[in-house]
């Protein structure tokens, strides 16, 4: 995407529905939308009419157009009625006349009143160079009201008068329903916005102040009541609390907060009063960034919304020559009237709204129900992508294991010693350490209550060991503790069945113990990876670890597969030539070293972390970082796509037979327009129940 | 000119009988209506309303006899049985009265579309105080799907004219109408819609509709009301036109 096609199609939101819109040729060199005197912009002939007719705040000129299209409407239904009573022969013959001069009287300020909107927005449409039925439909029905009033008046012939003030009623109807699908995938996208609190209370020197969330400032003290939503992204100070992410993460079970942990805003404050430290505000905030990430998936059209684009253009064409033949054929074949009635029957009846509206409204629902759960997916095209996934490639740490190291094994080596003492021993030396295994050690001996020595002359080796003086119930040693090639002169030997780090110990030129280290598994693992088995996909383990570690980790979890040991660039190799033999490849990765494998699949997933991860790393990023939200979005996805493959045969199936009907006279204009709209609401219904496809039942256990 | 005083007669009866039920699901657009600031501006939004559903009514019944007649014609055209279109009312009559009633074995999940678009189309109208939107609003709520309406719908099928599917509906939407108007004035007068009660009221009227559509669905209420078990199909002149009225609406359960 060029930068300058990209900041141009940055500027433009459809001012009704809020869906991307190119933007048109008129207005071009407009200022950019939300600055003063900027002309709304409309993705279609049906969102301009819906903010004309209902718009999005009271105003006179919407009050106005509300009762053109009341009393327009109401003008018509009697033209109708009128009409019904003298299709059914039920008003004596000498009065025929008569009615007819009264439709006529009702006919002409309907179609004064309806008409004109009608007209201009669509040639809005046209000056905007997008192609659109409804001048055509306006000039039909315009046709048949004159024809009818000459027959009228002339007391001979037929009269169409309830077809030329039903059509605008019934096409007008058919716009604002389009109009309001549309909308629906921007309302789920607010109700996301929707999860900020009005109001947030500022701790300041002087005293608790009510302050709007958008005047808060990064270091900011933020007092959350209980039951109150939190207004920014920031780190508890003080209180213990229950916090509510199921709005965020898809996750139902409120998760324990204390201080020092994070807390996103939107969320909900369960019991306990808190004290938060603003990390991010304002536009900054994680909620806001998903908004936006959203919306600029939004304007990544996927492959079948471009085909879709095209299919619409060539299928106008296509009506347009087939309702002009209809014309032609039946004029020739000596019937005026029947041949304007098909020919309107034809262009009312064709139903362009699978390609021009069903298939982008299915992919961005599908995307604004994924952001809902905390998944941002980038782009329709890898919201379509997700579903034709058959090989997973999974990253070993960060990724299938927590990426923290704990202690999990210790062994005595030496018959005399205590676990305790080993312990004491060497949490005091590695209390002087930064090292993450010095840091799983102590954290150990903090959970066991081990009394700690006291360490002196301390040295760190860094990669290899720490050695110092280590004074533990009154006996003081020298305490050497590292990898088995630190220790070599003790007696070390590589640890042979361990699939993590080993540390060994070792006071008075004795080896004294060894200590093993391992990754944690996350708990979501193996229920995740059986679950997308049970779907049929492949999973790969791809780890930059030993061979046997990674192997231990793929038995727990359930992979068959296992690559290791790969460094990053391995990885990518493993990515591609998998895609080379024709698979269609995700990769699952945390994002920090296997970037480029994530690049370069098909579908790049990453876990966790905050919102610059998600702007460069993957397109698909899992917020929450629960591995058991994946098998859920490659359902939603297939479930995408099986809507917009059923929409295409819908579409292809119903306006071959309609198309066909109407241009050989069996179908009346008005039930032609009554098709078009259950085709509408049959594919646009269709579309919408991605809004409603429920939440992962497996994410609240 | 009989047979029209008869829908006429049918249709009433049912609208008043039906209103608990119109209270419980229209009740709360008059009550919205009723809200208007000055007392002129409430009138001119309360007619509004109603003339707008009044037509939807109408243009329906005018659709519905119109179809009726045309089928009618079409099955003696080609000699079947001419009964055919009574027995297809009855059972969507029925099948209403039992849908009201909660006795239907099938249960829909969530919103249906056709509810779905309706809503949110007249939400944004809620939300604009203007004529026009008041007026829309009458002509929206006469299309909504409801039980009662699909009912006498397939009733003015049956009738097989256009003037005597006009006269059904009309009267049905006069009759329903009446008690409506007198909630929108009591509201007014009353100022409910200021107090803190009107919700639990509404809930009230809820919870007593809920209570008459069981109620309803029970063969003892037939038997109190001594109506046969089935609808009545066969019209006859007098006799039991009230009976045949209350079925109608009785299994459509008001």
């Amino acid at each position: 995407m060029t930068t300058a096609a990209s900041s141009q199609a940055r500027s433009y939101d459809c001012a009704h529905c809020g869906l991307p819109v190119a933007a048109p040729p008129s207005v071009s060199d407009a200022p950019p939308r939300d600055s003063p005197g900027s002309v709304p912009v409309f993705c279609c002939h049906a969102c301009r009419m819906a903010f004309l007719i209902i718009g999005n705040q009271e105003q006179g000129e919407h009050a106005a157009n509300l009762l053109r299209l009341g009393l327009g409407a109401l003008l018509a239904m009697n033209v109708m009625m009128i009409s019904l009573l003298l299709y059914a022969g039920s008003v004596e013959v000498h009065t025929v006349p008569l009615f007819r001069l009264i439709l006529l009287a009702l006919a002409a300020p309907a179609l004064a009143i309806l008409i004109p909107p009608l007209l201009s927005g669509a040639l809005r449409e046209l000056a905007e160079r997008r192609m659109s039925l409804d001048l055509l439909i306006a000039l039909g029905s315009l046709s048949a009201f004159s024809l009818s009033a000459v027959n009228a008046l002339r007391g001979t012939g037929e009269v169409y008068f309830d077809t030329a003030t039903m059509l605008p009623v019934l096409v007008t109807v058919g716009k604002l329903i389009e109009a309001s699908a549309k909308r629906r995938a921007t309302d789920l996208l607010h109700a996301l916005e929707a999860l900020m609190p009005k109001t947030a209370l500022l701790v300041t020197p002087a005293g608790n102040e009510e302050v709007a969330p958008d005047s808060l400032r990064p270091g900011n003290l933020v007092r959350v009541r209980p039951g109150e939503r939190i207004a920014v992204d920031g780190r508890i100070l003080e209180g213990t609390s229950c916090i509510e992410e199921a709005a965020f993460s898809g996750e139902f079970l409120p998760r324990l907060c204390a201080p020092g942990d994070d807390v996103v805003a939107g969320t909900v404050n369960g019991t306990g009063p808190l004290l938060v430290l603003a990390v991010r505000t304002g536009p900054r905030l994680l909620l806001h960034g998903i908004a936006e990430m959203v919306q600029q998936a939004w304007r990544n059209p996927s492959r079948s919304q471009l085909i879709a684009d095209r299919a619409a253009s060539m299928f106008l064409s296509l009506v347009l020559f087939l309702a002009s033949g209809t014309l032609l054929c039946w004029s020739l074949y000596g019937d005026t009237g029947q041949a304007l009635l098909s020919a309107l029957s034809v262009l009312v009846v064709a139903c362009p709204c699978t390609m021009g509206i069903a298939t982008p409204l299915a992919t961005s629902l599908a995307i604004a129900r994924a952001a809902r759960a905390g998944i941002v997916v980038r782009g329709g095209s890898a919201m379509e992508g997700i579903a034709g996934t058959d090989t997973l490639f999974f990253d070993k740490t960060g990724t299938v294991t927590s990426g923290f190291l704990a202690l999990q094994k210790i062994e005595l080596l030496d018959p005399h010693l205590t676990e305790e003492e080993l312990l004491g021993r060497l949490a005091a030396l590695e209390s002087a350490s930064e090292h993450p295994l010095g840091r799983a050690v102590m954290e150990k001996a903090n959970q066991a209550g081990v009394q700690l020595g006291r360490a002196e002359r301390v040295e760190v080796l860094p990669g290899s060991g720490i050695s110092g003086v280590v004074t533990w119930k009154g006996v003081a040693t020298e305490v050497r503790a590292g990898s088995s090639g630190f220790l070599e002169g003790e007696g070390a030997t590589e640890s042979p069945d361990g699939h993590g780090s080993a540390v060994h110990v070792a006071w008075d030129g004795r080896l004294r113990g060894r200590l093993s280290f391992g990754d944690t598994i996350r708990p979501e693992a193996p229920r995740c990876i059986a679950s997308l088995r049970k779907q049929g996909l492949e999973c790969v383990l791809l780890s930059g670890d030993r061979l046997a570690a990674a192997e231990a980790v793929a038995g727990e979890i359930g992979i068959g597969r296992v690559e290791a040991p790969r460094t990053p660039a391995q990885k990518l190799e493993s990515v591609t030539r998998a895609m080379a033999s024709g698979r269609r490849v995700a990769m699952v990765g945390d994002g920090v070293n296997d970037a480029p494998a994530l690049a370069a699949a098909q579908t790049g997933v990453a876990l966790g972390g905050g919102m610059e991860l998600a702007r460069q790393a993957g397109n698909v990023v899992i917020l929450s970082g629960r591995l058991s939200q994946l098998p859920w979005l490659i359902t939603l996805s297939q479930r995408t796509a099986c809507i917009i493959r059923g929409n295409f045969a819908w579409s292809i199936a119903y306006n071959s037979v309609a198309l066909a009907a109407a241009a050989a006279g069996l179908l009346h204009p008005l039930l032609a327009a009554l098709a078009m709209a259950a085709s509408s609401l049959t594919v646009l219904g269709n579309s919408l129940r991605i809004a409603r496809f429920p939440d992962d039942p497996l994410s609240g256990s | 000119m009989e047979t029209i005083t008869h829908h006429i007669r049918i249709g009433f009866a049912g609208g008043l009988i039906a209103c608990v039920h119109c209270m419980g699901m229209c009740g709360g657009f008059v009550l919205h209506l009723s809200r208007d600031k000055t007392r002129h501006a409430m009138l001119t939004s309360q007619l509004l309303w109603h003339t707008g559903k009044l037509f939807s009514y109408l243009l329906l019944g005018a659709c519905a006899g119109f179809t009726g007649g045309y089928f009618q014609l079409f099955f003696l055209r080609h000699g079947m049985w001419q009964n055919i279109l009574s027995y297809f009312s009855g059972a969507v009559m029925l099948l209403m009265g039992l849908s009201l009633a909660g006795l239907l074995p099938v249960h829909r999940k969530g919103e249906g579309v056709v509810e779905w678009m309706l809503a949110s189309f007249g939400g944004r109208l809620f939300s604009t105080h203007s004529p026009g939107a008041a007026l829309l609003l009458g002509i929206v709520t006469g299309f909504l799907p409801c039980p009662i309406i699909l009912a006498f719908i397939a009733y003015s099928l049956q009738t097989g004219s256009v003037p005597g599917g006009m006269a059904t509906m009309v009267s049905l939407g006069l009759g329903t109408s009446l008690p409506l108007v007198v909630l929108g004035g009591a509201a007014r007068m009353t100022r409910w819609h200021l107090r803190r009660w009107a919700p639990k009221a509404a809930g009230a009227i809820l919870i007593l509709l809920a209570a008459t559509t069981t109620l309803r669905g029970t063969s003892i209420y037939h038997k109190l009301i001594g109506c046969p078990p089935k609808p009545v199909l066969h019209l006859s002149d007098r006799g039991d036109t009230p009976c045949h009225a209350r079925t109608a609406n009785d299994d459509s359960g008001k």
